[in-house]
């Protein structure tokens, strides 16, 4: 069988070409907005924030390390369509599988990203979106399970923009 | 605002096989965080919720934050029981609910 492409590396490739169209259109007034759509107002998310919202949503319940897996690329240069992908080791059993996924962000201005819910139906506990970030910075996901246990991983992106983007 | 909605699967599948499912919209996602060009803040206007559906029974769901990524794009698995359509639905600010589906053969 053919083996598939991966699709985390796909929409980082996509990401490039867009990047690619999108300099050659390009004006000055763009590039101001865009410029303005990246610097956060007065909120600010916090390492410590972030620990505040897991709290909340664990009801202080313990959350260990391991389990969850976050890959994204080490260097991006579009900090608006930033790739992820979060997968949960679990067997997906009705007995036992990944009721939901948190995801946060530690320095936007708001922690929240996103939320996942599986099933049972679904074969594996991975999910691949995209997400936001105003800087360069750690993602924390919160794995739920079936048995009411926590489970939480972290991934790390470098957000370079700029004229070489190289650093 | 014209929305398009694109969903993406394998057409045929064995029964009990995975299926990578691939959901995408076009849509701003304003996370509230920017500003015009006098200084007010643009109010948040995204979606909230995404719902995946097969065979009439809800397999997946997503909620959107202020992070979310313009352009929401999600994949994940699904197990192929049996043929049916797949449906996703996107729930925007207004409570507005947007769908689009596909059919999985299984054989």
């Amino acid at each position: 069988m053919k083996k598939e492409p991966d699709e985390l590396q796909r929409l980082i490739e996509q990401g490039s070409l867009r990047r690619r169209g999108f300099l050659a259109l390009s004006s000055k007034a763009l590039l101001a907005g865009l410029a303005a759509a990246i610097i956060p107002g007065a909120l600010k998310a916090t390492p410590a924030s972030v620990k505040e919202s897991i709290a909340l949503l664990t009801g202080n319940a313990e959350v260990e390390k391991g389990l969850v897996t976050v890959s994204m690329p080490k260097i991006y240069h579009q900090p608006e369509f930033v790739p992820i992908r979060i997968t949960v080791e679990s067997p997906m059993t009705p007995d036992d599988y990944v009721r939901a996924v948190h995801l946060f962000a530690e320095r936007n201005p708001e922690p929240g990203v996103a939320s996942f819910a599986f099933t049972p139906e679904c074969t594996k506990a991975e999910v691949i979106t995209r997400l936001r970030l105003v800087q360069s910075q750690i993602v924390v996901a919160v794995a739920e399970m079936s048995d009411g246990s926590f489970y939480m991983g972290k991934g790390f992106s470098k957000i370079s923009t700029g004229a070489g983007s190289c650093g | 605002m014209n929305h398009n909605l694109y969903i993406k699967l394998p057409e045929k599948a064995q029964q009990g096989d995975e299926v990578f499912v691939r959901a995408r919209m076009d849509h701003v996602m304003e996370s509230g965080w920017h500003k015009t060009e006098e200084g007010e803040t643009i109010p948040p206007n995204r979606i909230r919720e995404f719902t995946c559906d097969y065979n009439g029974k809800t397999v997946f769901k997503a909620s959107f934050e202020a992070g979310a990524a313009p352009n929401p794009y999600l994949g994940f698995y699904i197990r192929a029981s049996e043929t049916g359509s797949v449906e996703c639905h996107w729930i925007t600010e207004e409570g507005k609910r947007l769908t689009t589906s596909a059919v999985l053969t299984v054989t």
